[in-house]
């Protein structure tokens, strides 16, 4: 299985005139060969931040962004304008939120992808008009020959973002990028898209990174899942794993705020109480231990900021860090990751 | 599309018979007496009887409805004759419209590649010298009267340059009644001595208009390159410039060049500072004067051309920008 | 060395006794949104940060306190010396002396009081008119509204300077026929732009919410909606002033503005155009008057305008 993309301490803030805004503090993650990784998290996690470091996406002059992105063995934080514009669209897709406003209200679908074919490859403009066809036949949408002169405006919500996914698909990447993909579009459409998304990228050989809010449309579609908090990865874990075994009090709270097709009619939905912090003056020690049921200071909750795999605050004051740890496994970033289960009365596995 | 433009046209149509009214109205329910006036002159005190034999001649005695008839029929078949002078007035657009045409399309030119030049600079490199100080230029030409920077001109290239012997390519006419309509090519390019003409009052005119140019295509193309699509086209892998030219510029110029069509209409109206300050024959100057004097077939006839390419250009703007926004359907939904 | 884990401020670890701190310390994190303001603070924050704006807030204010000061100190605009005309600037006169003998300071200062009046007073007109005409379009909507806006799109076919000739031949000449002119061509801008803000908040839902309740039409439109559309109109307000001395300069130049001898800005100018090449001051001093003047209002307009703008960042 071969490591794609590995992200290592990614540190993204954003200087504003009140400062500096600590968007994303320190994030470790990573995607292999087939993977779908669903990245989770509320509004103002850093979720979409760390999607936009992946290209380089962010507004230049106030940005501070450090950390190692690293793909086909170069980092891309630094890299070439060249080698960048190459990776962009041509080895890494991305597809926007809203594809209304990603797309330019002024040229065809067509144009517009066939413009990104031929920034990547020499090829004629016929050439890649057919190509463009193909894509747009792909991704289910009909009578491509003729859709593929009209404008975004021209297109529903739901085929306007198919569009979008044929267009990043055009140039075959390996790995495509997803920000909140459905949130703009109809209820009724977004199980549709994504299924399609996820797919259509498997059969063109690309990996999927999913941003999104939503924890219940991971389970079907996503491999492998991070959990972000406040500029934090909190918990990683196969789906399976994260959903039979949450670890994260965060984790375990956002499970129990999701409706359930198993779940007996009497079960509560609860909600976390309290309010996302603001990054521009995080919380001291582990950022949610404000609303955490179970933080305590002498575990240090208050004070240090956990890791997911490290070992306990004492072992790392006293500089051994125990032994080697897998870190594509099962990590929580929680001082009391040994006991949250019982104390939360998580039942199972 | 057809259809778009019959309708715009007949609503053009009314517009402007309101715009006759309106003025007809406003000229009649003076306590200036146009008879009166053109009877009296310059302020000396005519007899009554003078008055009411003018009145007669000029068929001031008339009922209104019957004057407004006569008046618009006149209009419409440009057949009216000058109160004071007894011109036709025919001929005064004929002499006067490619006069203020000439003038409006030049400081069209001037303002478009002025104006939007300096706005895309200001824009790429924002918050530095160069546009720190287009933009106050800008917003300074926008505070200066027109008449105070025309003579501004004339005094520095013709009275300065004079006094200090300047060399004889920078030595502009300051009085103009050189303009020859027959040493113009091609009804738009003037030759060299027609050219020296131009110049100053065209870039005068052009002042305000390229102010307010330079600034609008600021805004959007600031807007334009913050826009999502831009976005999109960067993590598509394009080239800085292809993204500046395809995706941020097409954009931004949009109500740029909208602004600009509509403006064209106001520059051949709005003329009038200008060519009195040039002495520039235009439209404009001749019905100020005409208005002056409640020389009621000049002022009406030639307003209403006026009105009319204001009207028409309007319609071209919207016509062309279909084009330029597919957005936009032309089914009149605005 | 410590670990980087560790934040900066606590220090070492004290054992304490096993309490739990989720739920208390809730309230702390929502202190930390960061200071709140008002939206006159903020507007006022950011038009103070605004070099230009502030600078054209500066030159309005001199020059509000030349016109009031002003005519107490120069001598009367219309003395005219019996012994010297066409004078460059002096110590005695100056900004020199015009071809009738009248000193050009004075009449320039006085000029600046002339202009500001006719501007203020225009723009306060033609405001209150646009005002309401365009709450009535944009409120009530269907035929008054279509009715009131051809008639805008007439007026504002007609090239300005004829309808502002035809209104002055109405009213004659004379400062209260130019306010009236001014206002009455001035009034179009602000008509739209009130429309436009009212049939958007229209649709608001606390405005249906008031409707609901029954609160008549004019009080929802007085109450609720106007000042939500002041913000644009206050900018109008500002940019108006500066529009309407101009306009007022360009009417007199043209001769049919303030009648002579006042000392009205724009005459001045057409006054100087014979004597350009052997008096350039008696041009150049009342021009300058003029743009710093509209200079001033159009920066405060614009400054107010970015200064109020919120979407944004």
């Amino acid at each position: 299985m071969g490591r794609l993309l590995e992200i290592s301490d990614l540190h993204v803030g954003f200087r504003t005139e009140d400062g500096v805004v600590q968007a994303v503090r320190g994030v470790d993650m990573s995607i292999d060969d087939g993977d779908v990784l669903a990245v989770v998290g509320e509004s103002g996690s850093g979720k979409s931040v760390t999607a936009l470091s992946v290209l380089g996406l962010h507004p230049e002059g106030r940005t501070n962004m450090t950390g190692r992105i690293e793909w086909e063995g170069e980092n891309l934080i630094g890299a070439k304008g060249d080698r960048l514009r190459q990776v962009r669209g041509g080895e890494i897709a991305m597809i926007f939120q809203d594809p209304l406003s990603a797309l330019n209200p002024v040229y065809t679908v067509g144009k517009q992808i066939i413009e990104m074919l031929q920034s990547h490859r020499q090829i004629s403009k016929a050439d890649a008009k057919n190509r463009a066809i193909e894509m747009l036949e792909l991704v289910g949408i009909p009578q491509p020959q003729r859709r593929v002169d009209n404008f975004p405006h021209e297109f529903s919500g739901g085929m306007r973002q198919r569009a979008m996914i044929a267009m990043a698909l055009s140039c075959d990447p390996k790995l495509v990028i997803a920000d909140e993909p459905t949130t703009a579009l109809d209820v009724t459409v977004q199980a549709q898209v994504l299924e399609l998304l996820v797919s259509v990228s498997r059969q063109q050989g690309a990996a999927v990174m999913l941003i999104t809010h939503d924890l219940g449309v991971v389970a079907g579609l996503a491999n492998k899942v991070a959990v972000m908090y406040a500029g934090k990865v909190v918990e990683q874990a196969s789906t399976d794993e994260l959903f039979d075994d949450p670890t994260h009090p965060y984790t375990i709270g956002l499970l129990r705020s999701l409706p359930r097709v198993d779940a007996d009619g009497d079960d509560q939905l609860v909600p976390i109480g309290g309010q996302p912090p603001s990054m521009l003056n995080p919380p001291a020690g582990c950022a949610f231990h404000p609303r955490c049921a179970i933080a305590r200071s002498e575990s240090g909750c208050d004070s240090m900021m956990p890791t997911l795999f490290d070992e306990t605050p004492a072992a790392i004051v006293s500089g051994t860090t125990g032994p080697a740890v897998d870190r594509s496994g099962h990590g929580a970033a929680c001082w009391r990751r040994d006991e949250s289960r019982a104390l939360l009365g998580v039942v199972g596995a | 599309m057809a259809v778009f433009i019959v309708r715009r046209l007949f609503s053009l149509a009314v517009t402007l018979i309101g715009g006759f009214t309106l003025l007809f109205l406003l000229f009649f329910t003076l306590p200036s007496d146009p008879a009166r006036v053109i009877s009296g002159g310059n302020g000396r005190n005519p007899s009554p009887a003078v008055i009411a034999n003018t009145e007669r001649r000029l068929g001031l005695d008339k009922p209104i409805y019957e004057q407004y008839w006569n008046r618009l029929k006149d209009t419409v078949t440009l057949s009216g004759i000058s109160f004071q002078t007894r011109e036709p007035v025919r001929d005064m657009v004929a002499e006067r419209l490619p006069a203020s045409l000439r003038l409006a399309v030049w400081a069209m030119l001037i303002e478009a590649s002025v104006g939007v030049g300096s706005g895309v600079l200001s824009a790429r490199r924002r918050n530095s010298i160069a546009d720190t100080v287009t933009t106050t230029a800008a917003v300074v030409a926008g505070a200066i009267p027109v008449f105070v920077l025309g003579y501004l001109l004339t005094l520095v290239t013709g009275v300065y340059a004079f006094k200090h012997n300047w060399p004889e390519w920078a030595h502009f006419p300051t009085l103009s009644t050189n303009y020859d309509a027959d040493e113009w090519y091609l009804f738009f390019i003037p030759n060299l001595k027609q050219l020296e003409l131009l110049v100053q009052p065209a870039i005068i005119l052009a002042s305000v208009s390229t102010a307010i140019v330079a600034r609008l295509t600021r805004t959007t193309m600031l807007e334009a390159q913050t826009a999502d699509h831009v976005r999109t086209a960067r993590a598509k892998g394009l080239t800085e410039k292809a993204i500046s030219r395809r995706h941020v510029l097409r954009n931004a110029l949009i109500p740029v060049v909208t602004f600009i069509g509509i403006d064209f209409g106001t520059l051949i109206g709005f003329a009038i500072l200008t060519e009195t300050v040039f002495q520039w024959p235009g439209l404009g100057s001749k019905v100020a004067r005409a208005a002056g004097q409640s020389d009621l077939p000049v002022v009406l006839t030639l307003s209403m051309v006026v009105m009319l390419m204001y009207g028409l250009a309007n319609l071209a703007v919207d016509i062309s920008y279909a084009k330029l926004d597919p957005r936009i359907r032309l089914s009149g939904a605005k | 060395m410590t670990d980087p884990r560790l934040t900066p401020e606590v220090p070492a670890q004290q054992p304490v006794a096993d309490t739990p701190i989720g739920v208390v310390a809730l309230d702390a994190t929502l202190a930390d949104v960061g200071p709140s303001r008002s939206l006159f603070e903020d507007a006022w924050r950011r038009f103070r940060r605004n070099k230009l704006a502030m600078f054209g807030l500066f030159l309005v204010i001199f020059l509000v306190l030349v016109a009031i000061i002003g005519p107490f100190v120069v001598q009367s605009p219309t003395k005219l010396s019996k012994t010297v005309i066409l004078e460059p600037p002096t110590n005695q006169h100056l900004f020199g002396v015009d071809n009738k003998g009248a000193d050009i300071f004075a009449r320039v200062v006085h000029g600046i009081r002339l202009s500001l009046f006719i501007g203020v007073m225009a723009t306060l007109l033609e405001t209150f008119i646009g005002i309401a005409v365009g709450a009535l379009a944009g409120w009530y909507g269907k035929w008054v509204d279509s009715v009131a806006m051809r008639f805008v799109d007439i007026m504002l076919g007609i090239p300005y300077i004829i309808l502002a000739y035809a209104f002055i031949t109405v009213f004659g000449k004379g400062v209260p026929a130019v306010i009236f002119a001014l206002a009455f061509t001035a009034w179009l801008q602000t008509a739209r732009t009130v429309r436009a803000g009212f049939i958007q908040v229209k649709e608001f839902e606390y405005i249906e919410a008031a409707r609901a309740l029954g609160v008549s039409g004019p009080r929802i439109m007085l109450r609720h909606i106007l000042p939500n559309v002041l913000q644009p109109v206050v900018v109008l307000m500002a940019v108006g002033v500066g529009s309407a001395i101009l306009s007022e300069a360009a009417l007199s130049f043209l001769g049919v503005g303030v009648k002579p001898p006042n000392p009205s800005l724009g005459l001045m100018v057409s006054d100087a155009q014979s004597f350009l090449t052997s008096a350039p001051y008696m041009f150049l001093f009342p021009g300058l008057a003029i743009v710093l003047t509209v200079l001033g209002f159009l920066l405060v307009g614009d400054g107010l305008r970015d200064a109020l703008d919120v979407k944004d960042n």
